[in-house]
């Protein structure tokens, strides 16, 4: 190990780590935009549909509508009810995004119920907003099951399905996103700091000094890519600590495994943005180049959609990103223990993919230094 | 016309922070004359030229410039003024043309006599053949010429050049003075600041600044003719001049001394017979010689005389020993870029505790050659060599052998000066006792030590360079390679610099460098002269004067460089 840890591997390392962390600005960048990244995702942004508005237009005026409505009221997911009194005012109650969805009681609503028939409610919902508006009227549509059993409890409707969500039996969304923020932040600090470190030498003109001193360009490459997966690193296990203590997620699997996964995925990432630092000739371009790869690598991660619904091509593209495969881990791990020979296999295709970047990164650099 | 004052500053003064920049100065420039502003670093020459341009206000005291007072007409006054700082902010991904066009827009020259406008700039500045490249890929002094243009643009009263010829080379530099001769014909006044004392020579008048203040003001003629008698060449000591240097300096009667050639140039203080240096001469076997003093010698007088003593840190090297004679070497060294050879078939060899020096113009192949020498590009044709090896793939013994100091300081801005001074040390692989000892050794003999934990970008331009040569030498090498080292530097950071590089030169330390400077070509052994692409001139640099002179007087480097050059043109055609 001595030997490994030459006085100019050490020197460099040191000088990469006090370039990052002695400028305040620098610092800053590094602490405070995962911390808002870890709240936005976890309070923000989410999937389930609360705090809405919904229009009534109730032509019926009769006592069913009433009690229906009534009930409606009570729903928790619904903010507002706004009632309308024309089909010109429904209009522009959807078309001005007053309301994601609009309940029409049909002016024999009541009539029918009472004469012992079925009343049926017309369901209008903003389109541009499809995913919420579906959640939403499916809300509404268990509401008026209910309601419908209550009035003809001798009518056999058929069981509504129950679902069962296994390991996250609350649905609780911050369970599903805050295992896998761990591994978007470090991608994105990792990449980043990876991506400036060259460039920013080459900007500043101190990258020739650095090769004409006796470095090899194994040292020059390792000592770049260190800062940044301890960085990285430091980064996903404050997540991962939040996620355990903070949002009380269940860590089932090995912690050990997670971290194996972590650093693997980490050298991955780090090589790749060394890749964009050695073609990048500034700062500029290397910060550009990042959000390039970075996004795509985010979308067909199956952070946010899944992988399963992608068109084929995509599927295979995203077997090769780390990121598909740590955010399987960490939620694997998380989440259902799983087995280790998974873990495994995940931790073995990011090695693959970690090598394949070294080296592709190393021949790259290499060639810029010549 | 001519008695028309175009700037009248009255007891002007600036602080920044605990910094007195500027401290009560009062100047009037007229109308149609060439100003020159000259001091050392930090003299307040930027802070002054700002205030006249209205950048900057004054904390006491009045500028009024072309009839608006700074403080309360300062828009009109934009208008009627050119100020070029010194880096210009050309938009270096736009053309000429569109560099041009935006300036023209921006200062509101009328879309109808825009055309007129830029032909007659594109004639003065001789760019016409280039209007269609990037600014970006212009050499620097045709990115100087460029800068003018669009200074030029709104026809100003007053025009403000901040240092305009740094890292010009000498032919860019005669088309920089024609532009200004020719401006000064039309009634232009001219303020040129600059670090050159050749250039300040050329002004009608100076302002000396030293510290705020006005030390001098008045023609430059005036001011060398106080030391009329005082200015003497040290011949017949060729082999031994730079040891000699560090002893001269030592003599109290001695107020400045600098290798010139295969002579030493000394300058005596005020009152001092030549008697004593005639003697000191004599006893060496040498013979002095009464020469015209120069403003530079003016300068350094007024300035107190050179500081510059002998090298602590030179001192404690040990005798650079061994038995090959050429240490630098290169052979038929080619290097295309694609179509393009930027170094063409250049073979010269440099031999232990020599200083060799590659001229050129910009884009004359000097950066290309020296780069494929330190092993920073790769070779096309032929071999680079230095300690027999080449260095682009080299071992790392073989790199430990070479000291680097580039144009632009390569100092870690991120780092603290001590930091800097421990990653250069570590990466040149020094560890324990020996690192801290060496370290030590270099905040002693540069004086660093009250400057540990600043950012090297807040040290004085001196200091930056101090610490930028110690970082290059901390590992001892026994050749040290130096990229444009004095570039825009004044002449008494310049002097002590060269103070160290000789002490290292005597200990037999190999230097190559590379300059534009002609005075810092005078400091070295052989001179490799180099335009396109190839080697025109390669002797010592009094060989080089005398077989560029044409008159009784011997010419200055300067000239002998565009002799040269002129003479290779011709023969081209």
């Amino acid at each position: 190990m001595k030997t490994f840890l030459t006085p100019a591997l050490r020197a460099q390392v040191v000088k990469e780590f006090l370039s990052i962390m002695r400028d305040k600005k620098t610092r800053l960048i590094i602490i405070i935009p995962p911390l808002v990244q870890l709240f936005v995702f976890a309070y923000a942004v989410t999937l389930e549909v609360n705090n809405i508005s919904i229009a009534v237009y109730n032509k019926d005026n009769g006592s069913q509508a009433g009690r229906f409505i009534a009930q409606l009221s009570r729903a928790s997911f619904i903010k507002e009810m706004r009632s309308v009194y024309s089909e010109s005012a429904l209009r522009e109650e959807i078309n001005m995004r007053h309301s994601i969805l609009a309940v029409v009681f049909p002016a024999d609503f009541s009539r029918k119920i009472d004469g012992g028939g079925q009343g049926k409610l017309l369901l209008i919902s903003d389109g541009r907003r499809a995913n919420s508006a579906q959640v939403a009227a499916g809300y509404i549509q268990e509401i008026a099951g209910k309601f419908a059993q209550v009035l003809h409890p001798e009518i056999k409707v058929p069981d509504p399905t129950v679902v069962r969500h296994w390991f996250n039996e609350n649905l609780t969304y911050q369970w599903y996103v805050v295992p896998g923020l761990s591994g978007i932040i470090s991608l994105l600090i990792t990449f980043i700091l990876t991506a400036l470190s060259i460039a920013r030498e080459r900007e500043l003109g101190t990258f020739d000094q650095l090769l004409v001193s006796p470095c090899s360009s194994w040292e020059i490459i390792l000592a770049k890519m260190t800062p940044s997966i301890v960085i990285g690193m430091a980064l996903a296990n404050a997540i991962i600590a939040a996620a355990v203590f903070i949002f009380h997620v269940p860590l089932l699997g090995s912690f050990v495994l997670l971290e194996i996964g972590l650093l693997i995925f980490t050298i991955a990432i780090a090589s790749m943005g060394l890749v964009v630092s050695a073609l990048a000739a500034t700062q500029q371009q290397a910060v550009l180049g990042s959000f390039a790869v970075i996004v795509p690598i985010i979308l067909c991660s199956g952070f946010a959609t899944p992988i399963a619904n992608m068109p084929q091509i995509l599927q295979y593209i995203a077997q090769g990103i780390p990121l598909t495969h740590y955010i399987i881990i960490a939620e694997g791990l998380f989440m259902k223990a799983m087995p280790a020979f998974i873990v495994w296999q995940h931790i073995g295709a990011m090695a693959v993919i970690a090598l394949v970047c070294l080296l592709v990164s190393t021949s790259v650099v290499r060639k810029t230094l010549q | 016309m001519t008695s028309e004052t175009v700037v009248e500053l009255s007891e002007v003064t600036k602080r920044f922070g605990s910094v007195q920049a500027v401290a009560g100065v009062s100047a009037s420039i007229p109308a149609g004359r060439l100003i020159g502003l000259v001091g050392p670093d930090g003299a307040g020459k930027t802070t002054l030229m700002r205030i006249m341009a209205g950048l900057i206000l004054p904390a006491s005291g009045r500028a009024v410039v072309v009839g608006h007072d700074s403080a309360d007409d300062n828009e009109s006054l934009a208008d009627d003024i050119g100020y070029m700082p010194q880096q210009f902010g050309l938009y270096e991904d736009l053309t000429v043309q569109e560099n041009l066009q935006l300036y023209a827009d921006l200062r509101g020259v009328a879309r109808k006599k825009q055309a007129e406008t830029f032909a007659t700039l594109l004639r003065l500045t001789r760019l016409a053949k280039f209007t269609g490249r990037l600014a970006g890929r212009l050499s620097g002094g045709m990115k100087q010429k460029l800068g003018l243009a669009c200074a030029l643009m709104a026809r100003p009263k007053l025009l403000l050049l901040d240092e305009p010829s740094v890292g010009v080379d000498p032919v860019s530099r005669q088309d920089l003075w024609a532009m200004v001769e020719d401006l000064l014909k039309g009634g232009m006044a001219v303020v040129w600041a600059t670090s050159y004392l050749d250039e300040a020579e050329r002004c009608s008048s100076v302002f000396l600044l030293s510290e705020g203040k006005v030390l001098y003001s008045g023609a430059p003629k005036k001011l060398t003719d106080r030391l009329e008698g005082r200015s003497f060449l040290l011949r017949g000591i060729v082999t031994q001049r730079r040891k000699l240097l560090a002893d001269l300096m030592e003599q109290t009667f001695i107020s400045d001394a600098v290798v010139h050639g295969e002579s030493i140039r000394v300058v005596l203080h005020e009152g001092r017979s030549p008697e004593e240096l005639g003697k000191l001469a004599t006893s060496l076997g040498g013979k002095i010689e009464a020469v015209p003093p120069r403003f530079e010698d003016a300068f350094i007088d007024l300035l107190g005389g050179s500081s510059s003593r002998r090298s602590r840190i030179a001192e404690k090297m040990p005798e650079v020993t061994g038995s090959e004679t050429n240490i630098i070497a290169c052979d038929h060294l080619t290097k295309k870029f694609g179509n393009f050879t930027a170094t063409d078939n250049v073979s010269f060899a440099v031999g232990r505790g020599e200083i060799f020096g590659l001229l050129g113009p910009n884009g004359a192949g000097k950066s290309t050659t020296f780069k494929m020498l330190c092993g920073l590009l790769s070779i096309t044709e032929g071999s680079a060599t230095v300690g027999g090896h080449e260095l682009l793939n080299a071992s790392k013994k073989a790199k430990l052998s070479l000291g680097y100091m580039a144009q632009k300081f390569s100092l870690y801005g991120l780092l603290s000066v001590k930091q800097n001074l421990d990653f250069f040390a570590g990466v040149y692989g020094l560890s324990g006792k020996v690192k801290k000892e060496r370290i030590a050794e270099v905040i002693d003999a540069f004086s660093l030590g009250p400057f540990l934990n600043s950012d090297p970008a807040k040290l004085s331009l001196g200091y930056r360079q101090r610490l930028a040569l110690a970082c290059a030498i901390m590992h001892r090498p026994p050749v040290l390679f130096l990229d444009e080292p004095t570039s825009g530097v004044d002449p008494i950071t310049r002097r002590e610099f060269w103070s160290h590089i000789n002490g290292f030169v005597s200990k037999g330390m190999t230097v190559m460098v590379t300059t534009h400077f002609m005075e810092e070509a005078e400091y070295c052994d052989r001179i490799g002269l180099m335009y396109a692409a190839k080697i025109i001139a390669l002797d010592t640099p009094d060989a080089l004067k005398k077989g560029a002179q044409q008159g009784p007087e011997e010419p200055t480097m300067e000239e002998a460089f565009i002799h040269l050059i002129k003479q290779q043109e011709e023969q081209q055609i």
